[in-house]
């Protein structure tokens, strides 16, 4: 190549350009993509300029599996400290749901819940609340609405939480 | 006449780089693809080329200081070469590879030649590489990095050739543009005779890649764990 011949630096002020540049590049890494890209925070300064949010998955956008006649579905949902988040799906009256979801560690606040189909009162009916790592149990529905769970990370990492449920009625993810 | 075939040889010089994702409209229509869409793909590869921000680094860094329009011509198409030869081959072939690791490699390419415009080769290390066959060579990582992008779409065989070649031909279209552009800039900058502009701007070059570089290296080892 071109270059000029000579270095626009001494070989002192370039082992420190390159040092220092690799130092920053860390802490960056570290600090911000971290934190903003994977849900990862190390350092905690992540969780304070608010970057967690970005990497939280929407419920259910990843992995899903469906079975034959009787549909199972599995998902995948992290939240960052503070942070929560409902995940419901469309149920019929008289459906039987089962269903198991565990964190990957810490346990985590839910309510899991039902609300009526058409109904725009706000009202829900309260399942189950309490905080838990693991989860097992079956649904049976009284009314037909959206019926699922909210969750929330009160700790100070990042929780997810694998759900795998199970039915017989078609399995769609209710919108909020 | 030799020069404008000149030009678009060299045009296609595309490396794409997806370290930034594919959109989602943009993935929906490749998944739905079926037969030959020579215009869309066309356009999916220059885009993808003006808006791949390592591959703009790459490329700046590697026209830094070329002055003689042979020059650039002579390294933009041994880099076409390369990602050329990766990307055809490698989706005909089927040949994949870890997207996190080769994306940390293509990082790697932005800082080296950063080092390199700084003299650390010479000064540091006391040689000086030859740059020709290094372009070549990080060519043909960044055609392996787009080809294992492409073939999660599991592009349907029907029409694969002509929407690969449209692709890119595409693809050396937008690096043409952002060529274009990146001597541009380049010139302005000069112009303002900035002092330290070599420095900084080969010192903020080599930042951007460590950065890539440790991004796609977490991204992978979180990909594994």
């Amino acid at each position: 190549m071109n270059h000029s011949a000579h270095s626009p630096l001494s070989a002192a002020a370039l082992w420190r350009t390159t040092l220092i540049t690799l130092l920053l590049a860390a802490l960056v890494v570290v600090c911000l993509v971290l934190p903003a890209e994977f849900g990862r925070d190390p350092s905690g300064i992540g969780a304070r300029l608010g970057l967690l949010d970005l990497s939280a998955e929407p419920a259910a956008s990843a992995q899903e599996n469906v079975a034959a006649n009787d549909q199972q579905r599995h998902f995948s949902i992290t939240l960052g400290p503070g942070m929560g988040q409902e995940f419901k799906v469309v149920m019929p009256a008289n459906a039987l749901m089962e269903f198991e979801w565990h964190t990957d560690g810490a346990p985590i606040y839910f309510d899991q819940h039902g609300d009526p189909l058409g109904d725009s009162s706000g009202y829900f009916m309260s399942y189950s609340e309490s905080s838990a790592s693991s989860v097992k149990g079956r649904l049976l529905t009284v009314f037909a609405g959206n019926h699922g769970w909210y969750w929330e990370n009160r700790s100070g990492n990042p929780v997810t939480i694998s759900l795998s449920i199970g039915g017989d009625f078609p399995l769609m993810e209710a919108k909020h | 006449m030799a020069r404008l075939v000149l030009v678009l040889l060299l045009g296609s010089l595309s490396p794409l780089l997806w370290a930034h994702g594919v959109d989602d409209n943009t993935r929906t229509f490749l998944q739905q693809l079926d037969g030959s869409r020579i215009g869309a793909l066309f356009y999916i590869g220059a885009k993808h080329m003006v808006t791949g921000y390592d591959h703009l680094l790459f490329l700046a860094g590697v026209v830094f200081f070329l002055r003689r329009r042979s020059d650039i011509l002579v390294y933009v198409s041994l880099f076409t070469l390369g990602h050329s030869l990766t990307l055809l081959g490698g989706v005909l072939g089927g040949i994949r590879v870890n997207a996190w690791l080769i994306d940390a490699i293509i990082g790697l390419s932005v800082a080296w030649k950063a080092f390199d415009n700084l003299g650390g080769f010479r000064h540091l290390l006391g040689f000086q590489p030859d740059n020709r066959p290094i372009t070549l060579i990080f060519g043909l990582f960044h055609g392996l990095g787009l080809a294992t992008k492409l073939q999660e779409f599991e592009l349907p065989a029907n029409g694969l050739l002509s929407n690969l070649v449209a692709f890119n031909i595409g693809v050396e279209a937008g690096q043409c543009l952002a060529l274009l552009l990146i001597l541009l800039a380049l010139n302005w900058l000069r112009l303002l005779r900035l002092p330290g502009l070599v420095v900084t701007f080969n010192a903020l070059l080599m930042l951007a890649g460590f950065v890539l570089t440790g991004y796609q290296l977490c991204g992978f080892w979180l990909s594994q764990s």
